[in-house]
């Protein structure tokens, strides 16, 4: 890649948005607001003519007004600013694009240049058939397997987690009963625990259960895992619901389970929805747990199937790490970004408990 | 007040109840409850006396349930030994079969011992069952039939024998029935290979075209001896007769010329081999005969040497059947009962009461105190009979060396932390009814009626809705998380390591050791796990509060940046720096690991700028290691050829900080985005006043943003910090803990953190050091768990729950 090339792009990008951001405010201080000025102010110099010259103020403004937006430390600053903004753009964006380059490389080993001269896709045919060849040699995979093994897991997590978490925050935030208090302490003990201390005895306990080397059993311990925080999460959420709902409700005559099917559900959807896509993504980032639980190919799940294509000597294949790597991400990064707002605010309540 | 003979009647009533569940309320004339009580007590029975197992059928099908009681077990040595017994089996099962092979098995004793007669210049006589001399006396017939068939075996099979011998005790022969005897074999053997090559011989074409042209060969040579002469026209006319004539005599003498010719050629070692195993079987089955009459009026007594005769007799289809585990099985009875103290011996170590004959709970609490105390042992002594029997065409049967299961110390654990926890439940009922007991009485004494059961099971039923909705849960937590925690906490305390490995030895409780070698810094199994825990510790913090402050701080940073007003269409700026955190991190960590391999992307493109020559002019690359000074010029080495990002091991620093920095591209977007959530959510008059009072755009950010921001965030601040000390994925997928990371550091790699270290101890194969690992996630757990707890304690929700 051309390092003096990178540099010229990235100079003319900081001058074009400098000047963008520099129209902008010309335009705000005429009163222009929106996305229209954005757009035009992206047209170099036009567009600063434009509203420097041609429109016309829709509100008085004073005479000095304008120059200010020119000073130097005004235009320095926005330099600075898109200098710094760039630049982490480019940082950002290099990782993705290379392995966005090298899933579509057709050369075996690794790739060494962010975008391949002949793009392919038979990487990805590759994953989808489960036969290709890499360098020079027939190679086999189980990626389908191992996409499908993860879906099950992720989904029926994802039911059985919002089944038993909501239960239990329920009865944990509404009611008293004996063994309440040793409960609640006990699961914020269990989770302050390394999970690794768990392996060996899960181990032994799926082997005795004939239950190793099967990838829904792995439900049953990332839904006994999810408990103990979740369910701190959601009685803290569920506190906030005035507890007078429950109480004339239950004045009507409505019974326990009534009560928190007709009220305390519909109230706390938010943060079951929270709950509910982070456990369905948990399965999809989890290494450790399938990685010692599951020993054949064809029952692995992503995590490990992915990491074996650039760890394991015997299944190396780049390119095939870098394709399945983006078929992995793109859902998951969509999940992320279309749920971020209450993502972000559900690890915050997270860390205040409510 | 009550009087005191009411309290003393209550207080029986209770007694009654915590012996036999129920009782009390029995007395108490309260039926429904003494029923549920007593219910939940037979329950306790019965999981304490009865096992089930699956039944299966002859096709090892699913085929019901069995019921055991372990209480009524009989200790039965041979049921520690794998396989199924054949024994019954084969005498019962296989009845016909047997009766069959053994009608035949007399007729091969017979001749067997009519052959061991002539050995010994004695006559068999099959009609009195006895052996004569010379003159025609009975020679002790018992006795020498025991005596001459052992003989027999000598002869025939030289080695084995002699294992045979030692395993039997058997008495020393005289010389010269051995001569006799190997003299013997020599002829038989001569005679068995020209069989052989005999037999070859005439089922080869090549050798019978040859006896064909050396026919017609011999018949022309005795023609011309007779004078003819080749040359004239008749000869071929006088040939033909004279080979029609003389055809017999002639092929005779051909083939045997032929023969002679065919015999040397067949010395070449591919016929010796051949002939060697046609051989070898040949005496084995002589041999087996010679056996089976030898076993059958010693041993005939038990079912074991029946299935054992009937075995040597040739009852391979049957052996096929059942497996070599069966056999093995067979031999080892076989052999025991000619061995009663070995027998004793394995007894005496596998007849453990609280093993074999105690039930869930008293098993499991033995198991968690004593781990077991009979490791296993290897069960050699009988492959000694394995000699004896035939091979089979299609299982090369060869006796093994059985693994006697001894006690498995890590499963006794783990089922006594299962049943101890499963006693705790049972002790919580059990504790209600004796306190239900003794409260009724007192209540019947008091208002002289019995108070209604129905109101009070409408009240039970009433208050149990929520330990009927935490049931599942909590049945969920107690045996998938608290149990192997429980599990893992203990194994701390033992020393459960690749060299103590179940099911091969035993674990035993070591109390504090595991700790002390810890913190007195001496060696674990020869691995300094105390200098290096302290190592990877120091580090540990070191990447915890490094990667939590600049990850806190690029946040923030980042979020200051965004907010000002000159940056345009924000949204679509905060959408694009917010990817890191969008795609997986562990895909990202992958991603790393395959850009910043030594001949990765990155160096690929460093190495073509000034960069690379700017380090080089330093260097800072393109020395040899070992050129390095320490100090600070060490500090700057990046690598000898390239940029070893990920696995300077001349210089970890360079690589643990490298690490530090790239985890900020993963950590920022989220504090970012959090941060810049805040910042809009400030109320803008805030702002307006202070600028109004004549507040810099700095004092404003130092007095109102930064406070507002971090109020908003430090509870994060501490979250991020656990997370990170336990952040397994940054150091295992990027850098797999290295550089290094070999014995002599107890496996913990440079870069390695406790969790990543953990995990190694744990997972790899080749290093299973159980014990210590379980040591560090108890450390892990102690640091983590205080400043989570501080943390939590400050928040509300404990305030308002505690």
């Amino acid at each position: 890649m051309n390092f003096t090339l990178i540099f010229s792009i990235m100079v003319v990008l900081i001058l074009l948005f400098t000047s963008q951001s520099l129209t902008v405010s010309v335009a705000e201080r005429k009163g222009y607001k929106g996305i229209l000025p954005g757009l035009i102010g992206f047209i170099p110099g036009v567009g600063m003519y434009y509203y420097i010259k041609i429109k016309k103020s829709k509100r008085n403004i004073a005479k000095g007004s304008l120059r200010h937006v020119f000073t130097p430390s005004n235009i320095i600053g926005t330099m600075f600013i898109y200098t710094e903004l760039i630049v982490l753009g480019f940082i950002v964006l290099v990782p993705i694009v290379y392995v966005i380059g090298a899933s579509l490389n057709p050369l075996s080993g690794l790739p060494r240049t962010i975008w391949p001269d002949e793009p392919t896709l038979r990487n990805f045919r590759f994953l989808l058939s489960g036969v290709g060849e890499y360098a020079g040699q027939e190679v086999t995979t189980e990626f389908t397997s191992w996409y499908w093994n993860t879906l099950q897991i992720a989904f029926f997590t994802m039911v059985f987690a919002v089944l038993f978490i909501t239960g239990t925050a329920y009865v944990f935030s509404r009611y008293k009963f004996k063994g309440k208090k040793t409960g609640l302490l006990l699961i914020l003990v269990l989770q302050m625990f390394p999970s690794f201390l768990a392996l060996i005895a899960l181990f032994t306990l799926f082997h005795t259960f004939g239950l190793l080397d099967q990838p829904l059993a792995l439900v049953i311990v990332y839904t006994a895992g999810a408990i103990p925080f979740n369910v701190w999460l959601i009685k803290g959420y569920l506190q906030s619901i005035p507890k007078e709902l429950d109480e004339s409700a239950k004045i009507d005559g409505a019974s326990k389970l009534t009560i928190f099917f007709k009220i305390i559900l519909p109230l706390s959807l938010p943060i079951i929805g929270f709950v509910a896509v982070t456990q369905f993504m948990a399965p999809w980032m989890d290494y450790i747990l399938p990685s010692f639980l599951i020993i054949s190919e064809e029952n692995w799940t992503l995590a490990v199937g992915i990491f074996a294509f650039i760890e394991d000597q015997t299944r190396l294949n780049y390119p095939a790490f870098a394709a399945s790597a983006i078929l992995v991400a793109i859902p998951i990064t969509m999940l992320y970004i279309a749920f971020q707002r209450y993502l972000i605010e559900g690890i915050t309540a997270g860390a205040n408990k409510g | 007040m009550l009087p005191r003979k009411d309290k003393i009647i209550a207080l029986l009533k209770a007694l009654a109840s915590s012996v036999i569940w129920g009782l009390g309320q029995l007395f108490n004339r309260q039926w429904g409850k003494a029923l549920l009580f007593f219910l939940v007590f037979a329950l306790l029975i019965f999981v304490e006396t009865t096992e089930i197992s699956i039944k299966r059928d002859a096709e090892y099908d699913f085929d019901g349930f069995e019921f055991n009681s372990p209480y009524t077990y009989e200790f039965d040595f041979y049921d520690l030994i794998p396989g199924r017994d054949m024994t019954y089996e084969t005498s019962k099962g296989h009845l016909n079969d047997y009766y069959y092979r053994a009608r035949a098995g007399e007729y091969e004793s017979i001749e067997i011992l009519t052959y061991a007669a002539k050995l010994n210049d004695l006559t068999f006589d099959e009609d009195v069952f006895a052996f004569l001399d010379e003159n025609g006396n009975e020679v002790q017939p018992e006795s020498n039939r025991i005596q001459f068939t052992p003989e027999d075996l000598y002869t025939y099979l030289g080695e084995r024998i002699r294992y045979l011998e030692e395993a039997l005790n058997l008495e020393e022969y005289e010389e010269q029935a051995h001569e006799i005897a190997i003299e013997d074999v020599e002829t038989l053997t001569d005679r068995a290979y020209l069989n052989l090559v005999n037999n070859a011989f005439f089922t080869d074409t090549d050798a019978m075209q040859r006896v064909e042209v050396k026919t017609i060969e011999l018949a022309e040579q005795a023609l011309l001896d007779d004078g003819h002469d080749p040359e004239a026209e008749d000869f071929q006319q006088l040939l033909d007769n004279y080979v029609e004539e003389n055809y017999v005599s002639l092929r005779q003498d051909a083939e045997d010329i032929v023969f002679d010719a065919y015999y040397e050629e067949m010395k070449d070692p591919h016929y010796e081999q051949t002939f060697d195993t046609q051989y070898r079987r040949y005496y084995q089955n002589r041999f087996n005969r010679a056996l089976n009459s030898f076993y059958a009026d010693l041993l005939l007594e038990d079912d074991d040497i029946k299935a054992f005769e009937v075995s040597l007799q040739g009852g391979m289809g049957s052996r096929d059947n059942y497996g070599n585990d069966a056999y093995n099985k067979m031999l080892v009875n076989i052999y025991f009962a000619y061995q009663p103290d070995r027998n004793e011996y394995f007894v005496e170590l596998f007849d453990n009461t609280f093993y074999n004959n105690r039930g869930f709970f008293i098993r499991g609490l033995w198991g968690v105190f004593t781990l077991g105390e009979t490791p296993q042992r290897s069960l050699s002594d009988h492959t000694i009979l394995g000699f004896l029997l035939p091979e089979s065409p299609t299982t090369n049967y060869e006796a093994r060396t059985i693994e006697l299961a001894g006690h498995h110390s890590t499963q006794l654990l783990l089922r006594g932390i299962i049943s101890t926890l499963l006693l705790f439940y049972f002790v919580v009922i059990w504790v209600w009814n004796i306190k239900d007991a003794y409260k009724t009485a007192l209540v019947i004494r008091k208002e002289r009626k019995v108070p209604s059961q129905k109101q009070y099971f409408k009240d039970l039923y009433e208050n149990s809705f929520e330990y009927i909705v935490l049931m599942p849960a909590l049945f969920l937590v107690t045996f998938i998380s608290m149990m192997p925690i429980l599990f893992g906490m203990f194994v701390a305390f033992t020393n459960y390591n690749a060299e103590n490995l179940p099911p091969g030895q035993l674990v035993q409780w070591v109390g504090l050791d595991n700790f002390k070698a810890i913190f007195t810094l001496s060696r674990d199994g020869g691995m300094p796990f105390g200098e290096m825990f302290f190592r990877v510790f120091y580090w540990t913090i070191i990447w915890a509060v490094g990667t939590t402050v600049t990850v806190f701080f690029g946040g923030l940073f980042q979020a200051v940046i965004l907010n000002n007003k000159r940056v345009i269409f924000r949204k679509a700026w905060r959408g694009l720096l917010i990817l890191p955190w969008a795609v997986p991190a562990l895909i990202s960590q992958m991603i790393f690991r395959v850009m910043f391999q030594d001949r990765g992307y990155i160096n690929s493109v460093l190495s073509e700028t000034i960069i690379y020559d700017f380090f080089m002019k330093y260097g800072m690359l393109g020395r040899s290691p070992s050129e390095v000074g320490e100090g600070l010029s060490r500090f700057l080495y990046f690598g000898n050829q390239h940029i070893q990002w990920l696995t300077n091991s001349n210089n970890p620093w360079f690589t643990r900080i490298f690490l530090i920095i790239l985890n900020i591209w993963l950590g920022f977007p989220f504090f970012m985005a959090l941060m810049t959530g805040v910042m809009t959510s400030i109320n803008k008059n805030l702002y307006e006043a202070a600028s109004i009072d004549g507040a810099s755009n700095f004092q404003q950010f130092k007095f109102i943003t930064l406070p507002l921001v971090l109020v908003a965030t430090s509870p994060l601040l501490i979250m991020t910090f656990a997370m990170n000390f336990n952040n397994f994925g940054m150091i295992y997928f990027v850098t797999g803990g290295g550089p290094g990371g070999s014995f002599a550091t107890a496996y913990a790699g440079h870069t390695d953190i406790l969790i990543s270290w953990i995990y190694k101890l744990t997972t790899d194969q080749t290093i299973r050091w159980y014990s210590m690992a379980s040591v560090f996630s108890i450390l892990i757990f102690l640091i983590i768990g205080t400043v989570s707890a501080w943390n939590f304690m400050r928040t509300r929700a404990f305030k308002e729950d505690m």
